[in-house]
Parts: structure tokens; C-alpha cells; sequence
């Protein structure tokens, strides 16, 4: 039992200093470092904005949180999915070494991008303030929302990080597949605008999924939907289990590729 | 100058207390289109609670426009266009486009009159082949916003002598005072009488107008009835010189955001400025360090300092032997007098007096602790024949059927054992399968077939280089690779001081681990692999034949303390010195398979033989 507990703690730990590693390296060449995380996301709300909020004036009310609300999430996703797809490749010499379950990787990898999150809240929650969002208590359930897309990032994460090895240009077609999950997740215009069969893909999508119940309960202060929840739950624990399939299947042949 | 108006004005029934928004706009607010050229104007209408049914008058002047066609229905002699859509979209907005032909270089006003806009929810109003349903509540018009949305700009190539009868600069003299009434249906059951007042110039007001049914309750409206109404009205209710198309509290808000987004914008910049001038005194801070470190490595004097404390830290002898050791190895790697081997094993022996080391395989097995089985470990990977160039020709090649594998074992049928405390130097050629059998024994690779029996906890691999992060200082790196190899984080916070004082870059710690020379890396890796006495199974891969030959002395020193300490030793190099010096048993693999096993001296004889004899058949 003692043994188990000090494992954990041990496993605790080396995910704590590869994501500081990762963090530390990530802005090992800049100077402003981990502020880039908070100004960024802040940044590129205000070019949105000036872009798209007189466009979606009527059917948007306060564009800027409504963009700023799907960016964040977006940039978990991405983040997660993106780097977590490296994770074994990248840490190739250490995997030999390491004694620790080879997933730990993985899991540092969308371990860091929630701390990157983190210092988006930052930037988030000030413009919660200056916009006059008012609180309500259904914004409690906004980390609710962000542990759907966490586990769905983790599921992700395991199924890219194993193909990768294998087929490294997953990488590109990724990269491309991202693109369209982007503009599918209406994180800059009205759903209301598009046509109903472009709707309802849009309402399969798991990451506006979680745009969506991020959106109801900071800004609009509705519990989400009941289809909202049961779709989100299923595609969480789809990807997760067919992740960890995968990289099960898949990991000794990883270890002999690598 | 041509100088179109657009003139909007909207009437929004609303359904009880429903206090739904509806507007009409044109897509701009001013049009310059090119004389005899046919032009597109789109009208919107716009409700939050999504546009139901909606019937539109747009005016134009004749004189100056000609209708083309876009509407459902028109009035050329007295310039009325008329849209009727008895559906809707239940979206915010619904657009119509509008498409007139200019006539002659004017100017003309456009409007929209006698707007009726349905919101989404009232089904009730929808038409049926023309039937009139009718609607259960009494309906309530209000306008919000700006009655009258028009602009002004200017166009093309000015005629003055084509104006028509309207000239703008009567315009500005007559304010839009005008109250206008405009009846806006009529069936024979009922009437609304609308009454419109456009505001002033300041625009800043809502006007509300109140439709009164004048029987009951029941509003029926048809779309067909919208003919009666008169534009002439609102030609004259228009002003040229009203500079804004939106409504009033529209505009507030997004000039407060537009407010709020440059002042983030300022606030944010600004910061930026700050922070990167702060950083650029960091920076400088920083470029001054590494200078420094620089200086330090190329001063004579900070090596010789460092040599003083190694020789002070060894035994004499031991030191002399070894440095006279490392320089045959450097001149001759494989040609060592008889003597020197053997005065070396006698040194050895005499200096280290290890119990193990009097040991060979001729004592019997249960006397010793056996720490790591392998057996009959066979290793097997797929390579393929083919090497596709991408995805598309590997596609055509699978179809083909062309990708075929060939099988290799890296080891075949592989069997030994090691016993607790024993130091065994792995010999081979390059590719031999020395590496996967390292991988294998350290568990991050599982055989093909046969066993491994080890416990994977104490075995601690370390080969040369690897897992440093070259962009984090040599402190940060002590806590990620002892976190990957297993340490805790209190036995690094413990074994620290230890670490970096037997790695001897005390001053270093805080440099990135790229400015470090190579040799700088692997003492930092050794000594974090060595901290302590954690690691009771220790696999070098090729480490200890790299650094300068003072460190190397000291990390043999290390080992033979961690083999007094009970721990086993597995080596993997290609000096045959550091073999013949430090094993106590040799394991030859030879092309996957096992060649030798047992003294180092026969074992090391054997695989130099070999070596000759290729040399010779090669040459």
C-alpha cells in the first residue's frame, strides 16, 4: 500500500517536472515567457473582434467573451492533441530510461497545456470582469466542461502520440484536420447562421460541444442542455478508451520503432 | 452627383409584453452605381426573435432608378417596389436583394415604407394560399431605433444640369420635422392606422407608434394589402444629411466595446513594452554571466585546479597506473604489454580487495544471489525490404503486393546470468545486438521470445547524453532526469550537493546544459545516475570511455564503491581496457548471438583474434 502511494507520488512528480520542462522550453527564447500565454489568447480576441464583432453584431451579443470563451477551449484542444502527439517521439531517450509507465509522457503533454490554460483563465476571467459578465452559480460548472475536454484530449493524445511513430505524417494531416475541427466549432460566428444539415455536424462536434457548455454556463448562465451533456460524455469516454486500446495494443511495437 | 438615400423605417408587432426588436436596413448605406449600369441593393430585415413573415414597401425615385427586378412585386409609375415573404427563416435576419439600373447621373433616395415583420413565433400569421389567419392577441407595433436611416455620399461624375426635381441642397434646409402618417393596411374587418413620427436630427430617441386595432383583438394582415400604402409620405419625410444607418443603441455598444477592445489593445501593448524593457536588463545580466563562464573554461588555471582535487581525491597508486593505463589506450587501444594487463589485475586486486572478484564460474552457482536471468531471449524486428516513399506509393505498393519483410534478430537465443556484485563488460561488434540487449534487461523493450528475470526497479540505465534538455540549466536537468530514473524528489533535494560536487561543476549549475562541452554532460550524467547508493543493478552503455581521464578515474572509483556496496555492474564498451580492468566476468555477442561467456582476459583474447583475422581476410 506504502509502495503504491509512494508510486503515485513518484509519478506525480515526474509529470510535474517534464511539464515544467516543457513549459520552460516551450518560451526558452523569449523574454516576455510564460506571459505569452495570457496576452496571447488576449490578443487575438481583440483582432477577432475588431474583425468579426460588427459582422455578427446582431446575432452575437458581446463578441469578444463569445470568441475569447471558444478560443481558450480551442487552444486546450489543440494544444493537448498537438503536442501530446510528439510526446513519445520527442522523448525518445528518456523512454528507455524511464522506468515509469510510458504514458507519462503523454500525460504531461496535455498536462501542460492545462497549465497554459490556466494563464488563459487569467486573461479570461479579467475580461469576464471588464466586459460585465455577472456571476452566476452555473459557472461553476464551467470546470466541468473543461474536464470533458481534458479527457477527450487525453483519449486524442494516446491515439496520435501511437500512430505517430508509426506514420509520422500524421502530423500534417492533423494539422489539416485541425483546421477544419476549427471552423466546424463555430468559435468566431453564430451556429444559428448556417444551414440545418451543416448544423447538425456542427452539434456532433466534440469540441464545440465544449465550446457550447462553456458558453451556456459562463455567458448565457443556463445549465447546458441534457443532449449536451450525454454527447460530451460519450465522445470523452469513446476517445479515451479507444486511445488506451491503442497505445496497449501498440506498445511494445512502439518501443521497438522508436 | 449621384447621391442615393436610404431611408429605413420599421415596424415591429410584439407579441404581448414581447419587447421584439425588428428592423429593416439597406446592406449599405449609400450606393454610387455607374450611370445605365444595373446595380444590387440588398434589404435586410432584422429581428432578434428571428424574422417571420415580412412585407416591405421600398420607394424610389423613377426618375433617377429603374427597377429591374429582386422584389415580388412593383409599381414603376410611382416608384414602389414591394417584397412579401410569408415565411420567414426564424433566423436573425433575411435578406432580399433588390437589383435597379441607374438611370441618369442623379441623385435619388431610397426607402423603405410600411414594413411589417412577424417574429418567428407567431405562426399564426403565416398565409396559406392567401388565406387570412388571423392572430390571436392584439398586436402592438413599436419602432425602435432611428425611423429614418439615410446617408449621404458621394458619387461619380457630377451633371448638374440632369438633376431631377428634388435637389440637395434644398435638403438640409427642411429638417425632418414632418409627421407622417401612414395608414398601414386595411381589410375589410379592420384597420391599424399607424402614425409615424420620424425624429429630429439628433436621432436619439425611440419612437414608439401604437397600432390600435379598431374592432377586436384579431389582427389579420395579408400580404396583398400592403399595395395601399403611400410612399410619397416618406420621400419627403427623408433627409439627405442624417449621417447614421444604425440605430442609436446599437452604435453605443459597439463603440463601447470598440472602446474597451483598443484600450486592451493600448493596455496590452504597453505592457509588452515594459516587460521586454525589464527582460532586456535581465537579458544583459545574462549574457554577462555566460561570458564569464566562458572565461572560466578557458582559463588555464580553473583546470588545473580541478586536476588537483582529482589527484588529491585518488589513491596514488592507483592514479599512476590508471593514467599510464589511458595513455596505451589512447595510442594502441588493443595492444597492451602483458605486463601492464597484468600489473594493472594485480593492482586491482590488491587496492580494491572485492570479494567478488576471485569469483568465475567454477564455484557453485547457489552460493551467489543471481540478479538478473536472461534466457533464451530472442529478439526479432520486421524491417522492411521496401522503403516506400510516401504515403502513395506505399498504397500502390501494398495493393501490389511488393512490401515484404525481412526478419531480423537483433539477438538469438541468448542465455545468461549475472550474480549479485558481479561486474560484467558486454563486448561486440558494432550492431551486434548490444544495445537492444541493454533496452531489454532495463525493460524498456520486451524480447520476442524467452525471459528476462530482473528486477526492473533497481536497475538504473545510463548511457551517454541522453535525456538532457539542452535548453534548461544543468539544475533543472538533475530534477528531471532523477525524476525519470526513479528518484524522489526528497532524495534529489538530499543527494544534490552530492551530485553536483562529484560532477564538479558547482559554479554551473544555473547555465543551460547547451553551453556545456560534452564531457561537462556526461560527468553530469554519470554522477545523477550514481547518486546515492540507489542503484543496485547499474547498466553504462559506453560511458565510461568518454570525459577526461581524471573524471574517468573517479567514476571508476565510484563504481568500485557502488561494488562494495553490493551493487552488480553491467558494461557495455569498446575499450578493452576499461573491460580487462574493471570485469570480473565478459559476456561476448557476436551478430545477435552468443559467442562467450566468462573471463575477461579469454573472452577479450577471443574477440581481439576474431577481429584480426577479418582485418586480414579484408586486406
Amino acid at each position: 500500500m506504502k509502495g503504491r502511494f509512494s508510486d503515485i507520488l513518484q509519478y506525480v512528480f515526474v509529470i510535474r517536472e517534464l511539464t515544467s520542462r516543457e513549459i520552460k522550453r516551450k518560451y526558452a527564447r523569449s523574454s516576455l515567457g510564460i506571459i505569452w500565454s495570457v496576452l496571447n489568447p488576449l490578443l487575438m480576441m481583440v483582432v477577432m473582434s475588431l474583425i468579426f464583432s460588427t459582422m455578427f453584431k446582431r446575432s452575437i451579443e458581446n463578441f469578444p467573451i463569445y470568441y475569447l470563451t471558444g478560443q481558450t477551449i480551442w487552444g486546450l484542444f489543440s494544444g493537448a492533441t498537438n503536442s501530446a502527439m510528439t510526446a513519445l517521439v520527442d522523448n525518445k531517450s528518456l523512454l528507455i530510461k524511464a522506468k515509469l509507465p510510458k504514458h507519462t509522457f503523454i500525460l504531461s503533454r496535455v498536462y501542460t497545456a492545462l497549465v497554459n490554460f490556466g494563464y488563459t483563465c487569467i486573461a479570461y476571467v479579467l475580461m469576464l470582469f471588464i466586459f460585465r459578465i455577472k456571476f452566476t452559480l452555473t459557472m461553476l460548472l464551467f470546470p466541468v466542461g473543461i474536464l470533458f475536454a481534458l479527457i477527450f484530449s487525453i483519449g486524442m493524445g494516446y491515439l496520435l502520440a501511437t500512430e505517430y511513430v508509426f506514420f509520422a505524417d500524421i502530423k500534417y494531416l492533423y494539422g489539416i484536420f485541425l483546421t477544419l475541427l476549427m471552423y466546424m466549432s463555430a468559435i468566431f460566428y453564430p451556429v444559428d447562421n448556417l444551414p440545418e444539415m451543416v448544423q447538425k455536424v456542427v452539434n456532433m462536434n466534440p469540441v464545440y460541444l465544449q465550446i457550447l457548455f462553456a458558453r451556456e454556463c459562463v455567458m448565457y448562465g443556463h445549465v447546458p442542455e441534457t443532449w449536451v451533456w450525454i454527447r460530451l460524455s460519450i465522445w470523452s469516454i469513446a476517445s479515451v478508451v479507444v486511445g488506451m486500446i491503442v497505445f496497449k495494443i501498440q506498445e511494445n511495437k512502439i518501443m521497438q520503432t522508436i | 452627383m449621384i447621391i442615393c438615400t436610404a431611408l429605413c423605417l420599421a415596424l415591429i408587432p410584439t407579441y404581448k409584453v414581447n419587447a421584439a426588436e425588428a428592423y429593416v436596413t439597406f446592406g449599405s448605406t449609400s450606393y454610387t452605381p455607374t450611370e445605365g449600369k444595373e446595380f444590387k441593393i440588398g434589404v435586410y430585415v432584422k429581428c432578434m426573435d428571428g424574422v417571420g413573415a415580412s412585407s416591405i414597401t421600398v420607394g424610389y425615385d423613377p426618375n433617377c432608378l429603374e427597377y429591374v427586378g429582386g422584389g415580388s412585386g412593383y409599381d414603376r409609375e410611382n416608384g414602389l417596389v414591394f417584397i412579401t415573404d410569408d415565411i420567414g427563416n426564424g433566423a436573425n435576419s433575411k435578406k432580399f436583394m433588390l437589383i435597379f439600373k441607374a438611370r441618369s447621373a442623379s441623385f435619388s433616395e431610397i426607402h423603405a415604407v410600411a414594413n411589417f415583420v412577424y417574429t418567428y413565433d407567431f405562426p399564426d400569421v403565416v398565409m396559406e394560399d392567401g388565406t387570412v389567419i388571423p392572430c390571436a392577441d392584439p398586436v402592438e407595433c413599436t419602432i425602435t431605433g432611428s425611423a429614418v436611416a439615410p446617408i449621404n455620399i458621394q458619387g461619380v461624375a457630377p451633371k448638374p444640369e440632369e438633376k431631377p426635381e428634388e435637389k440637395p441642397e434644398e435638403k438640409p434646409e427642411e429638417k425632418p420635422e414632418e409627421i407622417v402618417e401612414e395608414v398601414v393596411e386595411e381589410t375589410p374587418e379592420e384597420a391599424e392606422t399607424v402614425d409615424v413620427i420620424p425624429e429630429d436630427e439628433s436621432l436619439e430617441e425611440e419612437v414608439p407608434v401604437v397600432i390600435v386595432p379598431e374592432e377586436d383583438e384579431v389582427v389579420s394582415e395579408t400580404v396583398e394589402q400592403m399595395d395601399t400604402i403611400e410612399p410619397d409620405t416618406f420621400v419627403e419625410a427623408n433627409s439627405l444629411y442624417f449621417i447614421d444607418g444604425e440605430n442609436e443603441p446599437v452604435q453605443e455598444r459597439t463603440l463601447d466595446e470598440s472602446l474597451i477592445l483598443m484600450m486592451i489593445l493600448v493596455g496590452s501593448g504597453l505592457a509588452l513594452l515594459f516587460l521586454l524593457w525589464l527582460s532586456r536588463d535581465e537579458f544583459k545580466a545574462r549574457k554577462k554571466e555566460a561570458k564569464l563562464y566562458v572565461d572560466a573554461l578557458e582559463d588555464p588555471n580553473y583546470e588545473e585546479d580541478t586536476n588537483e582535487e582529482f589527484i588529491i581525491e585518488l589513491p596514488d597508486e592507483l592514479n599512476e597506473t590508471q593514467a599510464e593505463e589511458s595513455l596505451y589506450e589512447h595510442n594502441e587501444e588493443y595492444e597492451y604489454p602483458e605486463e601492464v594487463l597484468q600489473a594493472n589485475d594485480a593492482v586491482a586486486y590488491e587496492e580494491e580487495d572485492l570479494h567478488i572478484i576471485n569469483m568465475d564460474e567454477k564455484l557453485p552457482v547457489d552460493d551467489r544471489e543471481r540478479v538478473i536471468s536472461v534466457k533464451d531471449v530472442t529478439m526479432e524486428f520486421h524491417l522492411s525490404t521496401y522503403n516506400p516513399s510516401g504515403l502513395k506509393d506505399y498504397l500502390i505498393q501494398m495493393v501490389k503486393r511488393n512490401i515484404s519483410y525481412r526478419r531480423l534478430y537483433a539477438l538469438y537465443h541468448v542465455s545468461f546470468d549475472i550474480y549479485k556484485g558481479e561486474v560484467v563488460g558486454i563486448i561486440g561488434t558494432n550492431g551486434s545486438g548490444k544495445s537492444t540487449l541493454l533496452k531489454i534487461v532495463s525493460g524498456a523493450l520486451r524480447p520476442t521470445s524467452g525471459s528476462v528475470t530482473v528486477d526492473r526497479k533497481k536497475v538504473q540505465l545510463l548511457t551517454l547524453g541522453t535525456g538532457f534538455d539542452m535548453e534548461l540549466t544543468a539544475r533543472e536537468n538533475v530534477y528531471l532526469n532523477g525524476s525519470i530514473i526513479g528518484y524522489s524528489r526528497d532524495f534529489i533535494d538530499k543527494h544534490y550537493d552530492d551530485i553536483v560536487k562529484f560532477a564538479e561543476l558547482e559554479d554551473f549549475m544555473e547555465e543551460k546544459v547547451k553551453n556545456f562541452s560534452s564531457g561537462m554532460v556526461s560527468r553530469l550524467g554519470f554522477a545523477i545516475a550514481t547518486a546515492g547508493d540507489a542503484a543496485e543493478i547499474l547498466i553504462l552503455d559506453e560511458v565510461l570511455s568518454v570525459g577526461d581521464e581524471f573524471f574517468r578515474k573517479k567514476s571508476l572509483a565510484r563504481i568500485k564503491e557502488m561494488i562494495h556496496g553490493g551493487s552488480t555492474v553491467l558494461i557495455v564498451s569498446h575499450s578493452m581496457g576499461t573491460i580487462l580492468e574493471n570485469c570480473t566476468k565478459c559476456v561476448w555477442i557476436e551478430k545477435g548471438e552468443l559467442r562467450m561467456v566468462g573471463d575477461p582476459k579469454e573472452v577479450c583474447d577471443a574477440y581481439r583474434h576474431m577481429e584480426e583475422a577479418e582485418n586480414a581476410v579484408g586486406a
